[in-house]
């Protein structure tokens, strides 16, 4: 049953993952460029019609992984202290609190994308767009390497 | 909803309530995955197992951002400059950052 879970947590993070890439290359462009090749038109989407998606993706994906948590705890994490990797640990460690940057920032996120005007707080909007990308990309990365060196059974 | 409750103050206070729980260490609660039980205090010893405080600093950070969203005036909210919500990210990360660099400094 953990196993099939961690499969749902990883796939859900990689739908968040392009969902978010999306909105994150949209927002970063400083002006309309024509779609002419495939970079150009991955990220010549509507940044906003994204939103509620990622919002609600983040989300699903964070109830997941908050639920599968203490399996790691007790199976994971036991063994890498006993095989002295730290560091590894930590890394984990981090990704919990990667995880609550993201949750902090999406109603700031859907507020600024919802309920305040496009053309207001356009770096706000810019810069928190980035970081949630960044937050679930490092997360999805640490979480597939942790889970390739010793996952949930 | 959205004329009483402010969802940027519910952000900004539930990332410095986060930092401050972890800072000083004020879980509402711990979870003992061994056990299956919540526990209000420490029960750590013995058999217990290993105890999570993860839920419970996030738990501490919710009750401090709901009551900051009903309490901060919107008004107030909108004259924050939205460079301070770029903050964010960082007092969480140095917080975490604190409470975890035992993982990394310690051989």
């Amino acid at each position: 049953m953990i196993v099939v879970l961690t499969i749902l947590h990883g796939l859900l993070a990689i739908t968040l993952i392009g969902a978010v890439t999306h909105q994150a290359l949209s927002v970063l462009r400083t002006r309309p460029t024509p779609a002419r090749d495939f970079f150009s038109r991955f990220r010549s989407v509507s940044g906003a019609g994204y939103a509620n998606a990622v919002v609600v993706l983040y989300l699903i994906t964070f109830a997941f992984g908050a639920y599968i948590y203490p399996t790691y705890v007790l199976d994971v994490k036991g063994t890498l202290a006993d095989q002295g990797e730290r560091t590894l640990i930590g890394v984990f460690q981090l990704k919990e609190h990667i995880a609550v940057i993201g949750l902090a920032l999406l109603p700031i996120y859907w507020n600024l994308w919802k309920q305040t005007p496009l053309t207001e707080h356009v770096m706000t909007r810019r810069v928190l767009t980035t970081v949630i990308a960044l937050a679930v990309w490092w997360n999805l990365v640490v979480g597939h390497l942790l889970n390739n060196f010793r996952g949930l059974t | 909803m959205s004329k009483i409750f402010s969802l940027r103050s519910f952000g900004l206070v539930f990332a410095l309530a986060y930092a401050a729980a972890l800072i000083f260490k004020l879980p509402l609660f711990r979870y003992y995955p061994l056990l299956k039980e919540f526990s209000l205090s420490d029960i750590g010893g013995g058999n217990t197992g290993p105890a999570m405080t993860w839920y419970g600093w996030m738990a501490t950070a919710l009750i401090a951002a709901i009551i900051g969203g009903f309490v901060i005036p919107r008004s107030l909210n909108e004259k924050i400059p939205g460079a301070v919500y770029w903050l964010i990210p960082i007092i969480i990360f140095a917080s975490g950052f604190y409470t975890e660099k035992t993982w990394f400094l310690s051989p």
